[in-house]
């Protein structure tokens, strides 16, 4: 079945599942990390109040788990975008797309919150090599991403 | 048609990915810097990072997961229900992902809480544990590639 033969109603079911929920998803993992971190009186409030416990050993286990998760990923989908290159001559822009929004999310989340940690910092050379070489990873990463779409 | 080229291309593409991989899992190792040989690598590779920064880069890797596993929901959705597409490859892609992270997640803990003493962790909830982590996505996807896959 295909976009055309819906009705009105079943289009406003497909916006609701295929846009509302993920978004809802998405702010619901977001807000969850944002919690478990506990870098801000806030975020730490809210753990109490909830009594979510967790300790910093069990935090670092869960965030090396979707660390590994996104790293497996991203070897994933370049296998992908070369599979189908190679094997069906078939670009996948959507996967290309989704590729560079979450690189691009990254980076730019690593330069805004580098650059607002710096404001005080006496020292700054140190933290912009540091930010410089996560930021070159992704550009790197954004490149074979291109690259292999456009192969 | 499959051809050797084809077949060299696909080959060199994933022992390509699984360096990518290799490498990236090695650098978030050194740059976290948790064991001394963490810390001596990250140094001589000129990747070292402090504590704060190393906490931002971690905070936006997970920042794009998170975008990236709900973006092949969308996908997902999308191509079923609009286009009527075969999307068990990107099913495969988010299975995955969901295992090798649940696998690390049960076997570290298990490590961390081998030394309790009062609560020692059994090797056969370790299994359980790691059953379940594998169980569960596949109910979740299984219906996906089934459909397709027939």
């Amino acid at each position: 079945m295909s976009w055309d033969m819906y009705d009105m109603t079943q289009k406003v079911q497909v916006v609701v599942v295929a846009i509302v929920l993920p978004l809802v998803i998405l702010v619901a993992s977001l807000w969850h990390d944002w919690v478990e971190e506990g870098q801000s009186p806030r975020a730490r409030k809210i753990m109490k109040d909830w009594e979510w416990n967790i300790d910093e050993m069990a935090h670092a286990v869960n965030v090396k788990g979707r660390l590994i998760g996104y790293r497996v990923l991203q070897a994933g989908v370049i296998i992908y975008l070369g599979y189908s290159r190679f094997f069906r001559d078939y670009r996948s822009i959507e996967l290309s797309v989704l590729a560079i929004v979450s690189i691009v999310a990254e980076v730019l989340f690593i330069i805004i919150k580098t650059i607002r940690n710096m404001a005080g910092d006496e020292d700054k050379t140190q933290m912009w090599k540091q930010m410089g070489h996560s930021v070159f990873n992704n550009l790197m990463y954004l490149c074979i991403v291109v690259d292999v779409f456009w192969m | 048609m499959f051809t050797t080229e084809t077949g060299i291309g696909v080959v060199v593409m994933v022992v390509f990915a699984a360096f990518w991989l290799a490498f990236m899992l090695w650098e978030d190792w050194g740059q976290a810097g948790k064991t001394a040989r963490a810390r001596a690598s990250a140094k001589a590779n000129g990747w070292e990072q402090d504590e704060m920064q190393n906490t931002i880069t971690r905070n936006g890797a997970i920042i794009a997961y998170r975008l990236m596993t709900v973006g092949l929901f969308v996908v997902m959705l999308v191509d079923i229900i609009a286009f009527g597409k075969n999307v068990s490859e990107f099913a495969i892609l988010w299975f995955v992902c969901m295992v090798f992270e649940g696998i690390y997640r049960t076997i570290a803990t298990y490590r961390a809480a081998k030394d309790d003493e009062e609560n020692p962790p059994s090797k056969s909830a370790l299994a359980g544990d790691i059953v379940k982590r594998i169980f569960i996505p596949v109910v979740i996807f299984a219906d996906l590639i089934w459909k397709f896959w027939r």
